[in-house]
């Protein structure tokens, strides 16, 4: 089942935020249906490992529900649970266990297949190509990348998930299209 | 430098200087350049599709569930520990305030107290301070001793005269009267 990202709750109420504090099922179950996908997108492409992806989705959603109760709603829910896991994620990549995986790993490809034969080959071999290269960016550079275009975050979105200036992400989101270019122009010639 | 200052702010949507406008109006180079890296975002943003999977997400909402005693013991411990210290303190401060009431108590002007001169605690800290040198009793001390002189009795001035009036026989001025 593939949905696209859809706009996640911007606005949360106190009600919501409180009846997740008491670990409400039904708010639990609104809280994963919403955001535990493209939480796992985003670690599974910042780890380059599903496994790690999904075990650092659930490490981001219980300290999120650990600090739900000083949550005062400054940021959104969708980048406080972005910062929260960009921060997991860069601790365990600078962790020697997985710097070793940094480099063995390739971002896995969660494409749905509906297009015609012929074109799925070629975009699969482009888009194989593609989440190689993003897997090879620095890791600010990877995580600015993913947040703004897998999850269509505002660049001052990804600044507050980051906690980096603006202007910082912009200059890492340039010079991370670039080197993707490049790393493209090394694979393929110049496009 | 002015292409790849036209061409962040392009991709960014930064506020161009009009300078910076012109250059990229005019640069072909910085045109084919920008196209290819937004071609580049497309093919990013394709690759990027976010898979739901509901039996994972069930469990996760399971797994979650499960650490409701953790979760919830950690929110009650974070705020609970404050009424148990301001109790522990408050029976503290009561069992400080008692225990300097039963020293004050135990002093010859409070005979009904349990810990009075009966009291061999109190009463062996009373004799081997004397009345006029404990700390704590020498209003009432004096308050007594000038009674007692008022009614001719012979009181002790020094802590020499004060072992003679302990030790001399009763009719000399005793305790007793």
């Amino acid at each position: 089942m593939v949905r696209t990202v859809e706009p996640l709750m911007a606005e949360v109420g106190a009600e919501w935020l409180e009846r997740l504090r008491k670990l409400d099922p039904e708010a639990l179950g609104e809280l994963v249906a919403d955001y535990a996908a493209p939480l796992k997108r985003y670690l599974t492409g910042m780890l380059r490992n599903p496994a790690d992806g999904e075990e650092l989705t659930q490490e981001t959603l219980l300290r999120f529900l650990k600090a739900v109760s000083s949550f005062r709603g400054e940021s959104s829910v969708k980048t406080y649970l972005f910062r929260i896991a960009h921060n997991l994620a860069l601790n365990h990549i600078s962790s020697a266990a997985s710097q070793r995986e940094l480099h063995s790993g390739e971002i896995p490809d969660e494409r749905s297949s509906s297009d015609s034969p012929q074109r799925e080959a070629q975009t699969d071999e482009e888009g194989r190509m593609l989440l190689r290269a993003v897997g090879f960016l620095p890791p600010q550079q990877r995580s600015v990348v993913i947040l703004r275009t897998w999850h269509d975050l505002s660049f001052k979105e990804i600044a507050q998930a980051l906690s980096l200036a603006e202007g910082t992400v912009k200059a890492h989101y340039f010079f991370a299209l670039k080197n993707l270019r490049k790393q493209l122009e090394g694979a393929y010639g110049p496009r | 430098m002015v292409h790849d200052e036209a061409l962040r702010s392009a991709l960014t949507g930064q506020i161009m200087s009009a300078e910076l406008a012109r250059h990229l109006e005019s640069c072909a180079a910085c045109q084919a350049e920008l196209a290819a890296l937004k071609s580049l975002e497309a093919g990013l943003a394709g690759i990027g599709q976010v898979r739901h999977d509901p039996a994972w997400e069930e469990a996760l909402v399971r797994r979650l569930s499960a650490r409701k005693e953790t979760l919830l013991f950690r929110g009650v411990a974070a705020c609970g520990w404050m009424p148990v210290a301001a109790s522990t303190l408050v029976v503290a401060g009561l069992l400080a305030a008692w225990m300097a009431l039963g020293v004050r108590g135990g002093g010859p002007d409070n005979p009904e107290s349990s810990a009075g001169p009966q009291a061999g605690s109190s009463l062996t800290a009373a004799q081997e301070g004397g009345w006029g040198l404990s700390s704590g009793d020498d209003d009432s001390t004096a308050t007594l001793l000038q009674t007692c002189e008022s009614y001719g009795q012979k009181v002790p001035k020094s802590p020499s005269e004060e072992m003679e009036y302990y030790l001399l026989p009763r009719d000399m001025g005793g305790w007793d009267g």
